[in-house]
């Protein structure tokens, strides 16, 4: 399954929610999609799953058009709102019971998979309770189960991570590898990037509406930075090398850490490279030499202003 | 084996909204107590009637026992059903209609028509669970005498009906997106409307039931008023259904399309059934009853098609034929402020036309020579309902003008704002400009009545109930004046119709990706222009 979103534009008025929105992601894969409030996430989100309509652009789910086919779309998609279900007086197996025959599955099959997707979520030991007496992490998976009930190829999470305690995170993370080892394609929107950094295997930033950076999340953290930061340990005297590494003309600074340095090294990874050659033809003996990565939360931080419209 | 193939299949014809809202209706102790609750009250009240009611009327060996005791359960099913079951759609569908409730029955496959259906459907099986309740207490005033079966069948049918009217009317109401106050509002209303219902339900049954229907079923007059009666009842449910699934439909989806053709479809059954009943019983007044009924629906949907969208998104553009023969009658019929306002301002005009030009053509047939007084009544009431049609084009244009040529920052969605706006102004400003300049006319009650030209109310009574030699050049020269203006707004909301007509297209055909376009590697994902 292939999602191609494909110069999404969404107008309210003058203001321009979500401005040329493109990018590509498939199967078995998890995307982040990250960005300051009203940054345009949830819009996007709610065009792919066809809750809205673009101004112009379109979604293409394996070359369906969301705006022009969305009956066929909505066999294909699974939406986790950021809200909670919220229905009274119906327990957790009616509901997921009645979604499944909201989708069309028949009587003879609806029982074995709404068990399944229980037996899945962990949702077996609370089917029979009341939606409205379960707690927000369950909530969640209620949310998360619902979703899956008509086995979608993809998922869209707006938020679902919001409000959840920690071991409701967890669980929630052991979920999405499942749900992507199945290949299943995630889209997911949280405002915790540790977590999303975690899981993600791609990320797209957005701000005001565009997309600011965008690709597989090994490609963007190291992309476009003026310096790469690399750790180096030798058996020889730290402050030596520490030294010796002010002298170089592409190191643009060094710190002393206890027994390492740290060191930023203009350039990209050749410079890293040659580097570590020049200090081995130095007669250093190298034992660690890595270079850090940014964090998603620092890459967010460099490249959102925090504006909003 | 054949039995559990047989019940998956009937459960697979099941509604789920249905099945969802009973599920919900059996856990939840509203309708368990309040059941429970009809059926203490009736069987209370019922003993009580028989054991101190009043001799004359209750006493088993009087003449109309069984009525009297059949008009006191009427009264509480009545009101059971009147207050209950509504209210418990209503108020259940507008709590529901939070924004992510609704989402998520969007994003299934369930068509907004299911939905609403599916609420009614529930509605309908508590109807027939309460009515069951008051089957056995109702069996048994036929014991008692005053009564025949054929009264009790069509009585229980015409609230069957009319409770099945209100729970819509109350869906109706709950789904209408609003805030607190405006809910409030609305349930007010709604409340109001259930009094009124059931008041007069409760009259025209107590009619009935001294009329007695068993001697009438062999005539064809009595099947001709109660078919019309029943018909009449039933459009009305699926005027309120069809508004209620407009209302719940996405904004993306051509959601006028459905109402419009209903509206028309409404307006041909019922006219063709007044025109039947005007033509057998030889009298005008079905015709009035139709004119009264489509002029109120259609000035009630021109103040709502002002407010709708000016541009098609392109999920309704691409529904939009490519032939222009068939694209101008679309126009009138799609989503789209400008083809509203006209589909509207036509039927409005073949609503007060047809029925004055049957009148006019046939008034020996409709009007025996000694019925003056009808005919009296029938100018009136032909001048009443053009000042309406016209007061409410003329103010709802105008605000389409403002908003268009002066106004042009204020949202499409909020002209039914201005439009009221703009009514209070035009019915408080005479008061002031009269007392300024025509103090003395005002003090003695002669003033010009031009001067109340833009209060509508003011205007009508003066040109239906006044009759004086002065006031008769303004009640001929009114209708032409408020039409001719009438005409120069609708002139000018031109262009602003013919920027909607032009942009009324399909759009240009493009190429899609396709699944065979293996163009998207995995991990592709690439930022946009």
């Amino acid at each position: 399954m292939h999602i191609h979103i494909d110069h999404l534009k969404k107008h309210y008025g003058r203001t321009r929610a979500v401005d040329d929105v493109s990018f590509t992601f498939s199967s078995g894969e998890i995307v982040g999609f990250v960005g300051p409030n009203g940054a345009g996430k949830s819009t996007t989100m709610r065009i792919i799953a066809t809750l809205e309509e673009p101004t112009s652009g379109d979604v293409f789910l394996d070359g369906i058009s969301v705006v022009e086919e969305p009956d066929k779309a909505h066999r294909l998609i699974g939406y986790v709102p950021d809200t909670l279900p919220s229905h009274r007086d119906i327990s957790v197996h009616e509901y997921l019971d009645f979604f499944a025959r909201a989708y069309g599955i028949g009587a003879a099959t609806r029982k074995k998979v709404v068990e399944s997707i229980e037996e899945f979520t962990n949702l077996l030991g609370i089917r029979d309770k009341n939606l409205n007496a379960l707690s927000k992490g369950m909530k969640n998976r209620v949310s998360v189960a619902r979703a899956l009930v008509h086995d979608p190829a993809v998922l869209i999470m707006d938020e679902p991570a919001a409000g959840l305690d920690p071991r409701a995170r967890i669980e929630l993370r052991e979920l999405l590898k499942v749900l992507s080892g199945q290949g299943k394609a995630i889209l997911i929107s949280s405002h915790i990037l540790t977590e999303l950094a975690e899981i993600c295997t791609a990320a797209v930033i957005i701000e005001r509406g565009k997309i600011l950076r965008a690709g597989s999340l090994a490609h963007i953290l190291t992309a476009d930075l003026p310096h790469r930061t690399v750790l180096i340990r030798t058996l020889d005297e730290p402050e030596l090398l520490h030294q010796h590494l002010l002298l170089q003309p592409n190191i643009e600074a060094a710190r002393r850490i206890d027994h390492t340095v740290e060191a930023d090294v203009a350039g990209g990874e050749e410079a890293c490279c040659a580097l570590l050659a020049q200090l081995v033809r130095s007669g250093y003996r190298v034992v660690e030499f890595h270079q850090q990565r940014a964090g998603l939360e620092e890459l967010f931080m460099n490249v959102t202003r925090g504006e909003v419209q | 084996m054949k039995a559990v193939r047989f019940m998956d299949k009937f459960d697979d014809l099941l509604n789920p909204i249905a099945v969802k809202e009973l599920r919900q209706a059996v856990k939840g102790r509203v309708i368990v107590s309040a059941l429970t609750l009809f059926l203490l009250i009736q069987l209370s009240i019922l003993l009580l009637t028989l054991s101190f009611g009043d001799r004359r009327t209750i006493e088993p060996a009087s003449l109309y026992a069984g009525r009297g005791i059949f008009q006191i359960l009427q009264n509480i099913l009545l009101g059971a059903c009147i207050l209950l079951v509504p209210l418990y759609a209503g108020l259940r569908l507008a709590a529901e209609r939070s924004d992510s409730n609704v989402d998520l029955l969007f994003i299934s496959t369930l068509r907004p028509r299911c939905i609403i259906a599916g609420k009614l459907q529930a509605s309908v099986v508590l109807i027939l669970l309460i009515f069951s309740a008051c089957a056995p207490f109702m069996t048994f005033t036929y014991l008692l005498r005053g009564l025949d079966i054929p009264s009790i069948v069509l009585v229980l049918a015409l609230d069957f009906l009319v409770v099945l009217l209100s729970t819509q009317g109350a869906i109706f109401l709950g789904t209408v997106p609003a805030n607190i106050v405006l809910k409030l509002l609305l349930g007010l209303v709604g409340f109001g409307f259930l009094t009124i219902l059931f008041s007069g339900t409760m009259e025209f049954s107590q009619e009935l039931l001294r009329f007695g229907l068993g001697s009438h079923l062999d005539s064809v007059e009595f099947w001709l008023v109660a078919g019309a009666v029943a018909i009449t009842l039933v459009a009305v449910i699926g005027l309120l259904f069809t508004w209620s699934v407009a209302i719940v439909s996405p904004p993306s989806s051509n959601r006028a399309l459905p109402v419009r053709l209903y509206l028309l479809s409404f307006w041909l059954v019922t006219g063709g059934l007044a025109g039947l009943l005007a033509y057998y019983f030889r009298v005008p007044i079905p015709l009035y009853f139709w004119e009264w009924a489509n002029l109120t629906l259609l000035c009630a949907q021109l103040l709502v098609v002002i407010n709708e969208r000016e541009q098609w998104g392109l999920r309704v553009r691409r529904t939009i034929p490519r032939r222009g023969w068939l694209r101008g009658p679309l126009f009138l019929l799609y989503s789209g402020s400008a083809g509203g306002v006209l589909f509207t301002v036509l039927l409005l005009v073949l609503t007060l036309a047809l029925p004055r030009f049957t009148l006019e053509y046939w008034s020996d047939f409709f009007f025996s020579s000694s019925s003056r007084f009808l005919r009296d009544f029938d100018h009136r009431n032909a001048l009443t309902l053009v000042l309406i049609a016209l007061y409410t084009v003329d103010y709802c244009m105008l605000a389409v003008w403002l908003r268009n040529v002066l106004l042009g920052r204020i949202q499409a969605a909020y002209t039914w704002v201005l439009v009221l706006l703009l009514l209070g102004l035009g019915s408080a400003l005479p008061w002031p400009l009269l007392f300024l300049f025509q103090n003395e006319e005002l003090r003695m009650g002669r003033t010009n009545p031009w001067w109340q030209l833009s209060n509508p109310f003011s205007t009508i009574y003066t040109c239906v109930m006044e009759s004086s030699g002065d006031k008769t050049v303004f009640r001929d020269m009114c209708p032409l004046f408020l039409g001719v203006l009438g005409l120069m707004l609708l002139l000018g909301c031109l262009p602003w119709m013919a920027r909607q007509v032009r942009r009324f297209r399909p759009p240009e055909k493009e190429s899609h990706p396709t699944a065979s376009a293996g163009s998207y590697a995995p991990g592709a994902i690439s930022p946009g222009a």
